[in-house]
């Protein structure tokens, strides 16, 4: 009956720490995963708990705090002015790399276009003057190139080297 | 209620599962960044490299335009051409930037090398065909600064051909289904024979699909395909004869269909032309003096329910209207176009025109772009993005092979070529008046 009548809807998310967050409708439908969540199951009662068994509470925090914006921004008809470009450059300032790919590997899972594609921008934003190991360490990728061969990738565009900033 | 998952991941598996997500991730990052740090992140990872040497991810970085488009405004003949140059277009500025360093550099006082067409970030050029000289067709990326030269063709048309020029076509596609790069080259003889070359190949391949009509020189690449028009293409009565398509899955000739077009009894058509918009196949049609319009397909892949929309409506004031009285001759030519611009031309005071088809502004460019005076009438504007297509991976660059434009551009310093972007020399475009109303009329023509 609550899904016809006129109270906010809440959805229940779980998190990977056991964390249970109570989120409103339409912020909980930003992510495509929920959403098909509850396509798939229509009859699924009101006080259903979805769990999240790849998100932690930290970014699903996160997560929320910018969907929510977001869909207000929506709502007023604010979407691609001034007010959500500085929201998004205030959100993203005092994150930590560590943070930020908490988020996008959370936002993936979750599948949320918009965050993704402002993530994946933001992302490489910070790294396109970065060094190759700045770029390593920030994903956690392994060096499996010998040095040799290694050596000799880079001598193919020894240029692209130049001018690159202190990590 | 809780709804549990039943998940059985062990540890090992669930790392892998955390590499590949963090691969999907990483390649959308690295499709937002600009070139020269792809070429430096080649270092990361073999996966890394992988991904940036794939000519798949060639294609998408080239379609979702991270780089500023670069232009160039050559003859179709480069025999007079010293030194070509890429210029960039300053759109708030409304400045056209000249490269300090030139792209290209021809050390030979004569030489026949001719531009055939650029696409993917590569130029795609001829040498000899004439003379009773073989012919060779390079491909040259301006980023990486390297040569490959393409098997010698099939045909062997040149062993009897004396005179200066003959016109060969070739076109570069896309084709999705082995993503793999294909030239095109078609050439006459007694009738129009082609044959099509596939990017890390050994040879050419004669096809059995010509077209069936003259093309017009300047191709373009659109959708993964070829298309030219008509050369010949007169009234719009043959509705569906005017476009000419190569499919590069199917390596077939076929027909495009065009929209109905607003007929103009004045140089019907001169007045035609194919552009590409931001990776889409456009028809600019010259109206008059003072109006163009410019349809855009749309859906190419559905075979039966492409359409075309006329997504701007251009009023062109700048061109001094009180002289254009003189006829035909004088009708204002498109040479092509980059993102959202447009160079053209005023035939009758030969003054050239850059027009912002988005702003429906058209500014006078105070300046010849053209280096030198070259003073021929063939010439064209082609547009690329900086490629990431490594040449290297398709057979032996030329880079020791000793021919003599590559040589001086091996002599320079590479770091100074990608520094010039930033220094380039400016010409400045009079702001001019800018009138013109653009509508997005979805008129579909089916």
């Amino acid at each position: 009956m609550s899904k016809l009548g006129q109270a906010k809807r809440i959805i229940f998310l779980k998190t990977a720490d056991g964390q249970l967050f109570e989120v409103d409708e339409p912020v909980a439908m930003e992510f495509e995963i929920v959403k098909s969540f509850f396509d798939e199951n229509e009859d699924a009662a009101d006080d259903t708990v979805v769990p999240l068994p790849n998100v932690s509470a930290e970014p699903l925090a996160g997560i929320i705090e910018f969907c929510k914006a977001h869909v207000e921004f929506r709502a007023n008809g604010a979407a691609g002015k001034d007010e959500v470009k500085k929201f998004n450059a205030e959100y993203i300032k005092e994150k930590s790399n560590e943070q930020l790919k908490e988020l996008i590997l959370a936002a993936n899972y979750l599948n949320i276009k918009e965050m993704l594609d402002f993530l994946t921008e933001t992302i490489a934003n910070r790294l396109k003057n970065k060094s190759v190991e700045y770029v390593r360490a920030f994903f956690g990728i392994e060096n499996d190139f010998t040095p040799q061969e290694e050596e000799a990738v880079r001598k193919e565009y020894e240029w692209a080297f130049e001018g690159v900033d202190e990590d | 209620m809780e709804i549990t998952k039943c998940v059985s991941t062990s540890g090992k598996k669930k790392h892998q599962c955390y590499i590949n997500i963090v691969v999907d991730i990483v390649h959308d990052i690295f499709l937002r960044l600009p070139a020269k740090s792809l070429l430096r992140f080649r270092c990361v990872s073999k996966k890394c490299c992988d991904i940036i040497d794939s000519v798949s991810f060639a294609n998408m970085y080239e379609l979702v335009c991270v780089e500023e488009p670069q232009i160039l405004y050559t003859p179709l003949t480069l025999n007079l051409v010293k030194k070509l140059h890429s210029i960039a277009y300053d759109e708030t500025n409304y400045v056209m930037k000249k490269s300090e360093t030139s792209i290209l550099e021809f050390s030979e006082e004569k030489h026949d090398y001719q531009l055939c067409h650029v696409a993917y970030g590569l130029l795609c050029i001829r040498d000899g065909g004439c003379h009773q000289q073989p012919e060779s067709v390079f491909l040259f990326n301006p980023l990486t600064r390297e040569v490959l030269e393409l098997p010698k063709a099939i045909d062997e048309v040149w062993k009897n051909t004396y005179k200066m020029w003959r016109p060969v076509w070739y076109g570069m596609g896309f084709d999705y289904t082995t993503n793999t790069i294909k030239v095109v080259r078609v050439f006459h003889r007694h009738q129009y024979e082609t044959e099509v070359y596939t990017l890390g190949t050994n040879s050419w391949r004669r096809i059995s699909s010509n077209p069936s009509c003259t093309l017009n020189l300047c191709g373009v690449t659109a959708y993964g395909d070829m298309h030219w028009m008509h050369h010949y293409y007169l009234n719009d009565k043959q509705y569906e004869k005017m476009i000419t398509s190569f499919d590069f899955k199917k390596e077939e000739f076929k027909w495009t269909r065009h929209p109905n077009l607003e007929y103009n009894a004045f140089a019907p058509y001169k007045r035609i032309s194919l552009i590409t918009i931001k990776g889409s196949l456009a028809i600019v049609n010259i109206l008059s003096y003072t109006q163009m319009e410019i349809w855009v397909l749309k859906d190419y892949d559905d075979k039966e329910d492409y359409y075309w929309v006329r997504e701007f409506k251009l009023c062109i004031k700048s061109i001094r209207l009180e002289d254009s009285w003189q006829g035909f001759w004088c009708l204002p030519e498109i040479f092509g176009a980059w993102g959202y611009g447009g160079l053209f031309l005023d035939t009758c005071h030969h003054e050239h025109y850059v027009i912002d088809m988005k702003k429906n502004h058209t500014h006078h460019i105070s300046q010849c772009i053209l280096e030198e005076d070259y003073n021929c009438d063939e010439r064209a504007v082609y547009s690329y993005t900086k490629s990431l297509v490594c040449l290297r991976n398709f057979g032996n660059s030329v880079e020791n092979h000793g021919y003599k434009f590559l040589k001086r551009i091996k002599s320079m310093n590479l770091m100074e070529i990608t520094n010039s972007v930033a220094q380039m020399q400016i010409w400045v475009l009079k702001d001019y008046i800018s009138t013109g109303e653009a509508f997005a009329s979805s008129q579909r023509t089916v």
